[in-house]
């Protein structure tokens, strides 16, 4: 396959970047996205050039390290996919493939399309600690849990932390995100002591780190490569509501 | 009050998504009142006079509308600031997957309804754009609400006017509804469909209820009969 890739190229934050643009006339459909990036920076690393930064770890689709916004979606085409779950094959011969970073205030770029996006792991550390009992692994069923309620917690704790739900909100909000952290804990009955608390910190951490607030579009639930849904941030906005009211009342 | 209160985007959102259903409810009232006009001139002139009966009443009502307009847009205008901000450097290809145009244009119909409601507001109800058709009387010496709004949507370019404001109402409410039922915690799995479709329906009923007067009116199914 013929397929042109424009790549943003920027040496280091706060730096200038620009596009670049690489040609693959002999690109194989059967090649993750991932290994035509790869074989890219063979070939520029052979030509002494700068080989294109990106992130990536374990390349099925799981770590939520991989990013980028590629032809306008983040993670590529396809649904329900990470960047290293995109194949070739889903370009069309003649592609010109734009490939930027993730955007966000929150999302600074480090190097070509490496952001850092550890405003997310601060939001998860706001959160707080979880209180169990400690000593001895407990009874398997001293806890019973619904299998719906259990299923729900799991839907919300699928989430990656890819940043994809910020990458395509129009307002680079990481709302989803933060209703699904949430959420995951706020389903369990071991959620349940710290919940008010865990919802107004995690809130507050999410406007700290400048992220935009959300106009339910619902692109983030379209793009999410879990498929994390935005009942999740109903329930946010509920558990949020309910933190401010029973703090107003201590 | 503490600090979070004030400084948090979700509680600008309830202020918006409150006072958006607040809106959203005088209007659907609005419409239905502005329906009565099919059935004469005596039934919409006594409308409108009952509506102004009582002047406490009147003006409670209209402090409220005014008040929550301010709030709507003062709290839609702080987090479309901190919407901007939070992405100084734009995409080159700006992702719109999954989204819906009325979605990403809540801010630009929001401006558009409110010159539209400031026109509307001079025009009907201080009666300052068209004093010459606004201020007769019925033979109930009532002021003559159906001959105003007749003689107005004799006017193709006021009609067009008004169908575009409406349509730019509707669709604002189009996401606006559905929205609000997010930033309200009300949205449970499996209703979503449900959700978006009643937003749907709602504003097209808007729609149509509104546009259905100066329609007519272009369509000589409302005129003027002599009183
Ligand atoms: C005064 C002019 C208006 C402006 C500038 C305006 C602006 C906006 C904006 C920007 C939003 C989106 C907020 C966000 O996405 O974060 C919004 C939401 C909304 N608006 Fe308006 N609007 C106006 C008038 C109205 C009116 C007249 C109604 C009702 C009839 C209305 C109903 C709604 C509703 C229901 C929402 C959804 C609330 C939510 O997102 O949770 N708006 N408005
Ligand atoms: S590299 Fe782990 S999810 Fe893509």
């Amino acid at each position: 396959m013929n397929i042109k890739l424009r790549v943003w190229r920027q040496e280091k934050p706060n730096a200038k970047g620009r596009f670049v643009v690489y040609d693959f006339p002999d690109a194989d459909p059967n090649m993750s996205f991932l290994e035509m990036m790869d074989a890219l920076n063979n070939r520029l690393v052979l030509q002494g050039e700068e080989p294109v930064a990106f992130d990536h770890d374990c390349r099925e689709g799981i770590c939520g390290a991989c990013s980028a916004v590629i032809g306008g979606k983040p993670h590529g085409p396809g649904k329900r996919i990470t960047t290293c779950q995109a194949y070739v094959r889903a370009f069309r011969e003649g592609d010109v493939i734009t490939v930027e970073p993730f955007r966000a205030r929150a999302f600074p770029v480090l190097k070509d399309l490496v952001v850092d996006r550890s405003a997310l792991d601060r939001i998860v550390q706001a959160g707080g600690f979880v209180s169990v009992s400690t000593g001895s692994a407990p009874e398997a069923n001293a806890i019973p849990v619904a299998k719906e309620v259990s299923d729900k917690a799991f839907d919300a704790a699928a989430c990656i932390g890819c940043g994809a739900c910020v990458a395509t909100c129009k307002n680079a909000s990481a709302t989803l995100f933060v209703a699904a952290k949430i959420s995951h804990l706020g389903w369990l009955p071991q959620g349940q002591a710290e919940r008010s608390r865990r919802a107004l910190n995690m809130v507050e951490q999410m406007g700290k780190e400048g992220f935009g607030s959300c106009s339910n579009t619902l692109a983030c639930e379209a793009v999410c490569p879990k498929g994390i849904s935005a009942t999740n941030i109903a329930r946010m906005n509920r558990d949020f509501a309910f933190a401010l009211v029973s703090r107003a009342g201590q | 009050m503490n600090q979070l209160f004030f400084k948090s985007s979700l509680v600008k959102k309830y202020v918006v998504a409150l006072t958006g259903v607040a809106l959203y409810g005088f209007l659907l009232i609005h419409t239905l009142g502005n329906l009565q006009i099919f059935l004469g001139s005596a039934a919409i002139n006594a409308y409108a006079s009952l509506l102004k009966a009582s002047p406490e009443i009147l003006w409670g009502f209209r402090a409220g509308l005014l008040v929550m307009v301010l709030a709507h847009g003062l709290c839609a205008a702080l987090l479309a600031i901190e919407n901007r901000r939070a992405r100084p450097a734009a995409y080159e290809r700006i992702p719109k997957f999954g989204s819906t145009v009325a979605s990403r244009t809540m801010l630009g119909t929001g401006s558009v309804i409110l010159i539209f409601v400031a026109y509307h507001i001079f025009h009907f109800t201080v009666r300052a754009t068209h004093p010459d058709i606004s201020f007769f009387h019925d033979s109930h010496g009532r002021h003559d609400v159906y001959s105003m709004v007749v003689l107005s949507f004799k006017q193709p370019a006021l009609s067009l006017f008004y169908i575009v404001g409406v349509a730019c109402v509707c669709f604002h409410l189009s996401h606006g509804v559905s929205s609000a039922f997010y930033s309200l915690g009300m949205v449970f799995a499996g209703y979503e469909r449900l959700i978006s479709r009643f937003a749907l329906a709602v504003s097209v009923f808007i729609f149509c209820g509104m546009s259905s007067v100066p329609i007519a009116v272009m369509f000589g199914i409302l005129k003027l009969v002599p009183s």
